[in-house]
């Protein structure tokens, strides 16, 4: 493992020379729902997602700006009206730009400002399993501040753990949630029924608060 | 800066919260209520209406009031009334189906029960002394007149001695008054309600020389309101109530008691011929008798019985079908010519259905230790000298669980478990040729609502709770043409009006 992390190293800075700065981040982020409604599928209004993301890095004159795409996704889970079994999925993707201010070596305070698009899907379980995925654009912005450690001795480019901390907000439509029924059958069945009938459970706001800590390389 | 940093932390905190109280209670919604082209489950919890229609995938819902308790279809009208609000501040929502709104009416009182004229344009709003709404003090013998056209409600003090009213009846629009009659633990109350104005008629039920009430347990108005039939308990007399012609005064009434026989089990309209009589059966002397209203015994007519039949209900204008949930023998009596005929069922019947337009009944029945169950349709042929009664069985694989009737009496929909407590099959049976068609649903069956409207049949499966039904044409036996709406008790959950944090 040691050696593989260290070819890793080696190859991250000899290909640095020819590339523009990469980076690679993994993290969780929490996002905080206060809307009446959320109450159907969280008990204590966090959603908390796992995110990975990749980018690159242009220099500015003072500035650094990343440019990095992120995948998501996250999910809770709870039981309403006593019974029910009850969830939300939140899967998304994001292109972000991230401008960071080096006010020293290993502290860039940043902002980011960034598009998605989310999947959502909600699900009840009663007599049937119901379900509905609907899609949304998602588009957000944060603060926070990276604290980059070196871990390459290269002088030109070298490799940096980076660990980020950020606060923000996330603004999407809400997810409307006018169809949740069983899922479609797939294949050939006995003797089926004419149709299912769906149900209007309504529109459930996604917009919120975003908490995110990433960890990841950049060389 | 830092104040940045402190008003982000505030708002996180304020963010970071807590479950509120929205989805702990279990959904409770109300029975199922059928208009002409819909279903409709009132779910007090979410304050919603759902509208289940055939002819859509996704039941739509109308907002409500809080707190709703009782949902009534308004005959011939498609709208739902709903009784909700507060013991303080009650409330009766008008659901238009159609238009997809509802009208919210202030009530004057704390009610429980509604019950409305066959029209639909009146309601009764009521109080049951076996409920208790929370106030400290309610005047059980206040009603709600509802006018539904004009979607007003009027307070009626009934000015009684009872406890407070047990059911209603509502007479047709005759002379211009449309009389309702209040049965009372201790007498009847009679008032116009075209005329809300005039002081209800209060009558007293006790007999002469008695101390003892006798709780009013049938209703009956003769066909021109000039009488006004009492069944009372305990009692073997009819009481006949002679109502005066006065419209828009207070309304004379006169009381007598009138003897037939011997166990009164049930009262039922006289033929148009004798508009003067009420027909009444008795179990104890087993006769049925055409009393007249006056008393005058030389015209009274006698049928004797060849068991104790206990239930009457008019077969033709002229005739009667006499039965009961102890025996299997059915009667038709034709109370102008005196001419009657008897049959004896294939079991002892659970519940009857008579087709006054077809001279036609259907009884369902189960045989007690026999899991198959039957039904028999009974029909009436006329003979020189007597009625013939014909009783054809038709064989069901277990009891049906569920009955309903197509709005022309065409069509009888029988819900037939297929196996014990296993799917049922909803069967048609056309009443006319009594041919038989069927399809097997996914479920149990608990009830089943006939939609005339949109031609549908509803079967609900239950126990159910939050909503579970099958939507199929009448007469259908392709499975494919059946549409199952499940859970839809959920419709809106996620937007509620209130926060309940």
């Amino acid at each position: 493992m040691k050696t593989l992390f260290a070819a890793l190293l080696v190859s991250a800075s000899v290909a640095s020379a020819e590339v523009p700065p990469l980076h690679a981040t993994v993290g969780v982020s929490s996002q905080l729902f206060s809307a009446r409604g959320y109450d159907l599928v969280d008990v204590d209004d966090h959603l908390v997602s796992f995110r990975l993301a990749a980018g690159t890095t242009f220099e500015l004159s003072r500035l650094r700006l990343d440019v990095e795409a992120a995948f998501r996704a996250g999910g809770t889970a709870t039981s309403a009206h006593a019974s029910v079994p009850t969830s939300l999925e939140l899967l998304g993707v994001e292109v972000a730009g991230v401008a960071r201010w080096p006010v020293l070596p290993w502290l860039h305070p940043w902002l980011k400002v960034g598009v998605g698009y989310d999947w959502a899907t909600l699900t009840l379980v009663n007599s049937t399993r119901l379900t509905q995925t609907t899609g949304l654009v998602a588009g957000q912005a944060a603060l926070g501040v990276q604290v980059l450690v070196r871990l390459s001795r290269a002088e030109q480019r070298g490799v940096f753990f980076i660990a980020d901390f950020g606060a923000g907000g996330v603004l999407r439509p809400a997810a409307v949630f006018d169809s949740v029924g069983p899922a479609p059958v797939v294949g050939p069945q006995a003797d089926p029924l004419g149709a299912r009938g769906r149900v209007n459970v309504g529109s459930l706001p996604l917009s919120g608060i975003t908490l995110t800590w990433n960890a990841g390389l950049r060389f | 800066m830092t104040r940045a940093l402190a008003l982000m932390v505030v708002v996180l905190l304020a963010g970071c919260g807590r479950r509120g109280s929205l989805y702990d209670a279990a959904l409770a919604p109300l029975p199922l209520v059928a208009t002409a082209s819909t279903v409709v489950q009132v779910v007090p919890q979410t304050r919603r209406a759902v509208i289940v229609k055939p002819q859509e995938a996704v039941p739509a819902a109308v907002r409500i009031s809080a707190g709703a308790r009782a949902a009534v279809r308004v005959p011939q009208r498609e709208v739902v009334a709903v009784l909700g609000g507060t013991a303080r501040a009650p409330l009766l929502d008008l659901v238009d189906v159609e238009a997809r709104s509802a009208v919210s009416l202030e009530l004057p009182g704390a009610f429980d029960r509604l019950s409305f004229s066959a029209d639909g344009r009146f309601g009764l709003l009521t109080a049951d002394a076996e409920v208790s709404v929370g106030l400290a003090a309610r005047n059980l013998n206040e009603v709600g007149l509802v006018n539904v056209a004009a979607q007003t409600v009027t307070r009626l003090q009934l000015d009684t001695e009872g406890l407070s009213p047990r059911f209603v009846e509502f007479a047709p629009v005759v002379g211009g008054r449309r009389l309702v009659a209040v049965a009372l633990e201790r007498g009847v109350a009679v008032f116009d309600a075209l005329h809300p104005e005039v002081a209800p008629r209060r009558i007293a039920l006790r007999p002469a020389g008695s101390s003892v009430d006798a709780p009013v347990v049938e209703l009956l108005f003769s066909r021109d309101t000039h009488w006004l039939f009492v069944r009372a308990l305990g009692l073997d007399d009819v009481i006949v109530i002679e109502l005066g012609a006065e419209v828009g005064a207070p309304l004379s009434a006169s009381i007598n008691f009138v003897a037939g026989g011997v166990g009164l089990a049930d009262l039922e309209r006289a033929p148009e011929a004798t508009p003067d009589a009420v027909l009444a059966t008795f179990t104890a002397s087993r006769e049925v008798v055409l009393l007249d209203a006056r008393g005058i015994q030389d015209r009274v007519k006698r049928l004797p019985l060849p068991a104790a039949l206990t239930l009457i209900a008019p077969l033709s204008p002229n005739r009667v079908l006499l039965w009961s949930l102890a025996d299997r023998t059915v009667v038709v009596w034709d109370a102008v010519d005196g001419r009657s005929g008897v049959a004896a069922l294939t079991g002892v019947p659970t519940r009857g259905f008579v087709l006054p337009g077809q001279e036609r009944a259907v009884l369902t029945m189960a045989t007690p230790g026999v899991r198959a169950g039957a039904l028999n349709a009974v029909t009436v042929t006329d003979e020189p000298n007597r009625l013939r009664v014909r009783a054809q069985a038709v064989q069901l694989a277990r009891p049906a669980t569920a009955v309903a009737l197509s709005g022309d009496g065409a069509a009888m929909f029988l819900a037939v478990p297929s196996l014990e407590a296993g799917p049922a099959a909803v069967v048609t049976l056309e009443l006319a040729t009594l041919a038989l068609s069927e399809v097997v649903l996914d479920a149990q069956v608990s009830q089943l609502f006939f939609l005339p409207s949109a031609g549908q049949v509803v079967a609900e499966h239950g126990p159910a709770p939050l909503g579970d039904v099958s939507v199929l044409p009448a007469g259908t036996s392709d499975r494919l043409a059946v549409s199952r709406f499940t859970d839809f008790a959920f419709t809106g959950d996620l937007d509620r009006p209130e926060d309940a944090r």
